[in-house]
């Protein structure tokens, strides 16, 4: 069962992949990944069912011996407990909406066949990694969707842009990645294991100094891949790839990755209350600078990128504050609205004829009114408007923050205001006002099978919240009382689950003691922030354009702050990119080509090449040379014999 | 007598298989080529059936003592087999499109084989010299064999007279022994030399004469010379069948020798071999950087390659010859693949082999360029390949013997020995395409190439799992 | 000194002498029948020694066949024998060297020759009142059939590739076939044709 979930995609890929080489029809290719995955959906959701209603404890599922080398044992094994089966779910729904969504989206591109095949790579790559039950099967998985993301982000890879963006986006997780496999060498050297078991077992007895610096080692290698600020400048520029790919990837999935290392790693993050902290000011201050930026950003799916790395760093930001089941939940709340968000840009650059910029756009609503409709729906739950799905995830953390850290909280609610004021504005300048659209733009409803998906992804944004509260943050009976007033106990089934129960140690814990028990203001300020942030965009964007302009023009450096992303791309460039070329310079002209190269591997080569073409001399042809060689060295062998022995 | 049969049952269905069509041949002449090369496809499987069937079968000696057959033996006639199919497999499409399908090459390849089984299970130095002396023969007939005589004649020839010096030289280090423990047995030599302190000059001087003649079987430097002369001379098919089946045949007798009647002398022919290893290393290394010719390439390949095995048999032990024997089957595995290419290097009906055909073979023929790729790679030792398995195995049992200079030293020529490599990668997907080769559809070859690339790659998902096979199969040698 | 000895000094000067005839004579022909004057030597050592059938068939397989087979290739082939001396005079000085070398180690092993403490004594001692041809032949086809048998497939694959490789397709050369010629019909090269006059044909 579990490893049907798991290599049926594995198994589509393959098919795919070798199809695309010899005429498989796209027909064929798009049935065959989207059977493969839609089933693995069906296995996951299941399994999730079967853990979170049945009751049933996680299992670890042993399939081959991998390295055994002296003390180091790996061995490939699929781990099915709460944190993974959540995962799971997560990833095949969003993977099976993209999958079927992509039929419509790429219909007619050459490449359909390849693109499917590596959908579905990508999909078993990020399966393996939540299933895994080692560091070493985990980083597998890591490098394997750092893999599909690279071929996904250059699929079109005619365009230059595509290949460089993919190559930034390669390099920069290998930053990230440099620290995961050191925290892997670290932990290795600490515990004498990569097990997850047997390191959590053994965290206690580790010194606190060395779970500080593996959980910031852990750290840098989450930022990478869940774009935290420092390492997220690959993410925006991920969007040169197909929308599908951003929806599946740069969305819901692969750059949760992270944060989902943070809460798997979590009881040994647990001991590290040091490195927590930084954990909660990086999270923090990813949520509002990314917030920012996406303020001001025109193209539609850069907003939506920036706002994807702003809710990410409020997932990070409850691993900060000890909310990793919030963490879990707002990961989960989040794949469904912002893989909608992104399948609906998709459908609006689809209808657009592959244009991105919002100020080409506008009055779409009576072009593409479903597409409009649906997208309302995932905006509003972005901004964590009551009752839908991102309000529960979001109260959830902010609460939590304010019980953890009260800067954090009230960045949070800042960057709610932002978030909700940015949602508001991508729809009116898409849908509202004039039609602004370039020549001989003539949009279009997209057709049932972009659609569908959309339907699928809309449900989700709505009920998730409402559905997933208690098996995921909720406190269980005790406290059902004293959450009166929240309405997702309203409609949900009345305390059934507990959080901490459904959970089952997998997580340190599911929320910090205390975030239930919050003054209401707390738990109202969020919602407030959110209708702020649309009030304030609707009267900005909705009522006279102008006024969005005249606030650009009232504090211009703040403007051109945001616009240029705070100056991290020229940043990094004028601090590491730029030394480091003059650094790389300075090697490699007089000190690697003149002096080391010139003596070490030039010189070894040239030497390597004289005597390879002395020796090629000895290589004669002669046969009587030959003959001769032989003799000589029985000569020289029986001397030695005869002398030594 | 019944028990011997049944004990040397695998060799003998091969010969009289061969036997058989051989008289095909002989009743329908040229026309009898296909059916005659299915047929010796078709004995291969039998024989591979027949050593499953006795593979579990406690060990025993037969003939007097000369054949011995027990795990080892039928695990290295299993992949003996194997390469033998591969080869047969790789020789049909060159064969006909060369115009040169006459069915003795299949049947003499058959003779071949069995002649490399019985070295393997060779007991005995009378049986071990025939037996090799009955491949090598077949190999001479085979490496003339070529279309373009001119070259093929003159790489046979060579072949012919080196290998007749070796098998001399390989003769007298036998009569040596003899003549100084009184017997042919390995079982009686052994004892002997074990009863002895010191074993005297004469042991000595055979030990020395026995090992020249084995090293030139496995292409040790410095009794290397003729192998990059054979390999590029010989039709490539014959190549081909060099390159994987003598060398494990050589390998299984060579540890045998070693770890069998020759043990008890360790303290002498390690030094031996520890030349013999860092030589061959050095060599291929260096020597292989200035080829173009990718069959002189593979050639270098080869000796640089066993070097790396004799790392395994200078290491000892069960641990050593496992990883040893790991090593020669990783490498076998990817030389069938790599040769499976070559074989596919054809252009406007030319057989062409400079490695710069291949540029931007990439382009015209994605999948035939990830696999050579692929080999290539594993070749030069990248992880996490079957190739740097294999090398990180030799390495690890040397260490483990406190020889970390030899591993080291070793390591250093694997990095020289990757630029060659890695250069053939580069010529492939970088360099402007050349014409494209011709198209011929082989799926034999195809085959081949896929279970060898697949082999090299999956080896990642179990890498213990080779090592284990080759600790079960070279415990009855301990 | 008996008999003996001096028939083998006899012997096995003539012996070395010939084979240094063979190396260094310039006349091929004359170094073929040198060869058969070592091949005779030779046979004679063996007699000594009591192999008197290993001494016949040296005779007989040596001298008689492969030596005449050799003096045909030699007429057919005109080797220009000063060609070839010059490729290996480059060589001479180092070949002598390791001549020398060898050769010293090879005394140095001969001179101190001893059969190891606990050696077996020869496998196969002659026993009495059997001929040597009858004592081979015993063991031949029963200790010894395996190495036997696969001398046997030696020789097969041997006679099997001289086959192959010289027996070629030669499309070039015409050859008479006899069954092809007498298996002709009229009807296979010959059409009749009648022709009606003054209308050609």
């Amino acid at each position: 069962m579990e490893v049907l979930a798991v290599f049926l995609p594995l198994a589509a890929f393959l098919a795919v992949g070798a199809g695309s080489q010899r005429g498989l029809p796209d027909a064929g290719a798009a049935f065959l990944a989207c059977v493969a995955v839609l089933a693995s959906a069906a296995i996951s959701t299941w399994l999730f069912l079967d853990i979170a209603i049945g009751g049933n404890d996680g299992r670890i599922v042993s399939l081959a011996p991998f390295i055994e080398v002296g003390v180091l044992r790996v061995d490939w094994t699929l781990r099915v407990d709460a944190l993974s089966v959540t995962m799971m779910a997560v990833v095949t729904a969003v993977s099976a909406a993209v999958h079927i969504y992509a039929i419509g989206y790429m219909r007619g591109d050459p490449g359909f066949a390849r693109f499917m095949a590596y959908l579905s790579l990508f999909t078993f790559a990020m399966l393996a990694l939540v299933t895994a039950d080692n560091l070493v099967q985990l980083f597998f998985g890591w490098e394997g969707v750092g893999l599909a993301s690279y071929l996904l982000i250059g699929f079109y890879n005619a365009k230059p842009s595509a290949n460089a963006a993919a190559i930034k986006a390669f390099v920069m997780n290998r930053v990230g990645d440099l620290g995961l496999v050191l925290a892997m060498c670290w932990a290795f050297a600490a515990f004498g294991t990569l097990s997850f078991d047997g390191i959590f077992a053994a965290a206690q007895s580790v010194p606190g100094w060395a779970l500080n610096g593996m959980a910031l080692l852990l750290l840098i290698g989450a930022a990478g891949k869940s774009a935290q600020l420092g390492l997220h400048t690959w993410l925006p520029d991920a969007m040169e790839g197909p929308t599908p790919v951003s929806a599946l990837i740069h969305a819901a999935t692969m750059v949760t990755a992270g944060v989902f290392l943070l809460a798997r790693m979590s009881p040994l993050l647990a001991h590290a209350p040091e490195a927590l902290m930084i954990v909660t000011a990086l999270g923090a201050a990813t949520a509002f600078v990314a917030a920012t930026i996406a303020l001001v950003q025109t193209d539609i799916k850069r907003v939506i990128a920036y706002s994807t790395m702003s809710q990410l760093g409020y997932m990070v930001l409850a691993i900060g504050v000890g909310a990793y089941g919030a963490a879990v939940f707002h990961l989960v709340t989040h794949a469904f609205f912002k893989a909608l968000l992104f399948l609906g840009a998709g459908a609006v650059i689809h209808a657009m004829g592959g244009k991105q910029d919002m100020r080409r756009m506008g009055a779409l609503r009576g072009k593409l009114p479903w597409t409009y409709a649906l997208m309302w729906v995932g905006v509003l739950a972005l901004a964590g408007v009551p009752p839908l799905a991102g309000y529960f995830s979001k109260d959830a953390i902010l609460e939590a923050a304010f019980a953890g850290a009260w800067p954090a909280f009230a960045v949070g609610i800042a960057a709610a205001v932002m978030t909700a004021f940015y949602g508001a504005r991508v729809m009116i300048l898409t849908f509202h006002g004039s039609a602004r659209w370039a020549e001989g733009a003539h949009p279009h409803e997209a057709p049932p099978v972009m659609l569908g998906p959309l339907w699928f992804l809309a449900a989700g944004a709505v009920v998730a919240g409402i559905l997933f509260y208690d098996v995921l943050v909720g406190t269980g009976p005790n406290e059902c009382d004293t959450l009166k007033g929240h309405v997702g106990n309203f409609i949900s089934t009345g305390c059934l689950w507990r959080a901490e129960r459904f959970w089952d140690g997998t997580l340190a814990q599911a929320m910090p003691e205390g975030a239930h028990h919050v003054a209401f203001w707390v738990k109202a300020l969020p919602t407030a922030a959110a209708l702020l942030g649309l009030g304030l965009a609707v009267w900005l964007y909705q009522t006279a354009g102008a006024r969005a302009a005249r606030v650009a023009v009232a504090a211009p450096w703040l403007y051109r702050l945001f616009l240029h992303k705070w100056y991290f791309d020229e940043a990094w460039r004028a601090a590491f990119l730029r030394p480091a070329l003059r650094l790389g310079a300075a090697f490699a002209g007089p000190g690697d080509r003149g002096t080391i190269d010139r003596f070490g591997p030039d010189g070894a080569a040239a030497a390597s090449h004289r005597g390879a073409l002395s020796l090629s001399a000895a290589q004669s042809g002669v046969l009587s040379h030959y003959a001769l060689t032989m003799v000589v060295a029985l000569a020289a062998l029986l001397a030695w014999t005869l002398l030594g022995g | 007598m019944s028990t011997a049969l049944a004990a040397i049952a695998p060799e003998l269905t091969l010969a009289v298989m061969a036997l058989v069509l051989l008289l095909l041949a002989a009743v329908r002449g040229q026309a009898a080529a296909r059916p005659v090369l299915r047929g010796g496809a078709v004995a291969l499987a039998l024989v591979f059936a027949v050593l499953g069937a006795t593979a579990g079968a406690p060990a025993q000696s037969v003939f007097g003592d000369m054949v011995v057959v027990d795990v080892f033996a039928t695990a290295l006639k299993m992949a003996l087999v194997l390469a033998l199919m591969a080869a047969l497999a790789l020789s049909a499409a060159p064969m006909r499109l060369d115009n040169i399908a006459r069915p003795e090459y299949p049947i003499v390849t058959l003779l071949a084989g069995v002649g490399m089984m019985g070295m393997v299970s060779a007991q005995h130095f009378l049986a071990l010299y025939v037996a090799m002396e009955m491949q090598a023969l077949a190999l001479y007939i085979l490496v003339s064999s070529g279309a373009s005589s001119a070259r093929s004649a003159e790489a046979g020839v060579k072949y012919v007279l080196l290998g007749a010096l070796a098998s001399a030289l390989m003769l007298f280090g036998m009569a040596l022994l003899y003549g100084a423990t009184g017997a042919l047995d390995y079982v009686t030599i052994r004892t002997v030399l074990e009863g002895v302190d010191a074993p005297g000059l004469t042991v000595g001087a055979g030990l020395a004469f026995l090992l020249a003649g084995m090293a030139f079987k496995i292409s040790a430097t410095p009794f290397h010379m003729w192998t990059p002369d054979v390999y590029a001379g010989a039709p490539t098919r014959v190549t081909t069948l060099l390159a994987l089946a003598p060398k494990i045949a050589a390998a299984g007798a060579l540890a045998r020798l070693l770890f069998g009647p020759l043990e008890p002398l360790a303290a002498q022919w390690v030094p031996i071999l520890v030349v013999l290893s860092v030589a061959s290393m050095s060599w291929a290394a260096l020597a292989g950087v200035v080829q173009g010719d990718l069959k002189r390439l593979m050639a270098y390949s080869t000796i640089g390659n066993m070097g790396y095995m004799l790392l395994g048999f200078i290491a000892g032990g069960a641990d050593g010859l496992a990883a040893a024997l790991f090593y020669l089957l990783v490498y076998v595995l990817s030389v069938a693949g790599v040769f499976a290419v070559i074989l596919a290097m054809r252009r406007d009906g030319r057989v062409v082999t400079e490695i710069v055909e291949l540029s931007g073979l990439a382009r015209s023929r994605p999948l035939l360029a990830a696999g050579m790729a692929a080999l290539m790679l594993s070749l030069a030792g990248v992880p996490p390949l079957a190739g740097f398995f294999a090398k990180f195995v030799v390495f690890k049992v040397l260490i483990d013997q406190g020889m970390w200079l030899l591993a080291v030293y070793g390591l250093l020529t694997t990095v020289v020995a990757a630029y060659y490599y890695i250069k053939v990668v580069k010529v492939l997907y970088f360099d402007i395409p050349a014409e494209p080769l011709d198209r011929a559809p082989a799926r034999a070859r195809a085959a081949v190439l896929a279970v060898s690339v697949l082999g090299v790659v999956a080896l990642l998902l179990a890498p213990g799992l080779g090592l284990d096979v080759a600790r079960v199969a070279v415990a009855p040698l301990f | 000194m008996t008999p003996a000895d001096l028939a083998f000094f006899v012997l096995a000067a003539v012996l070395l002498a010939s084979a240094l005839g063979v190396v260094f004579t310039r006349n091929p022909v004359h170094a073929v029948l040198l060869l058969v004057l070592t091949f005779f030597n030779a046979a004679g050592v063996f007699i000594l020694l009591g192999a008197e059938f290993l001494a016949m068939l040296l005779i007989i397989v040596y001298v008689g066949a492969v030596m005449v087979l050799f003096l045909f290739v030699v007429m057919m082939l005109r080797v220009d024998p000063a060609k070839m001396r010059a490729q290996g005079r480059a060589a001479l000085p180092l070949g002598l060297l390791v001549a020398g070398v060898l050769m010293a180690e090879m005394a140095a092993v001969a001179l101190s020759f001893a059969a190891l403490p606990g050696a077996a004594s020869p496998a196969f001692a002659l026993p009495e009142g059997v001929t040597d041809a009858r004592a081979l032949g015993r063991v031949l086809y029963t200790d010894f059939v395996y190495p036997f048998q696969v001398a046997g497939l030696i020789l097969l694959i041997a006679m099997v590739g001289a086959i192959a490789l010289t027996q070629r397709a030669r499309p070039d050369i015409k050859r008479q076939s006899v069954a092809d010629q007498t298996a002709r019909r009229p009807g296979d090269a010959m059409e009749i044709v009648k022709v009606t006059p003054r209308t050609g044909a």
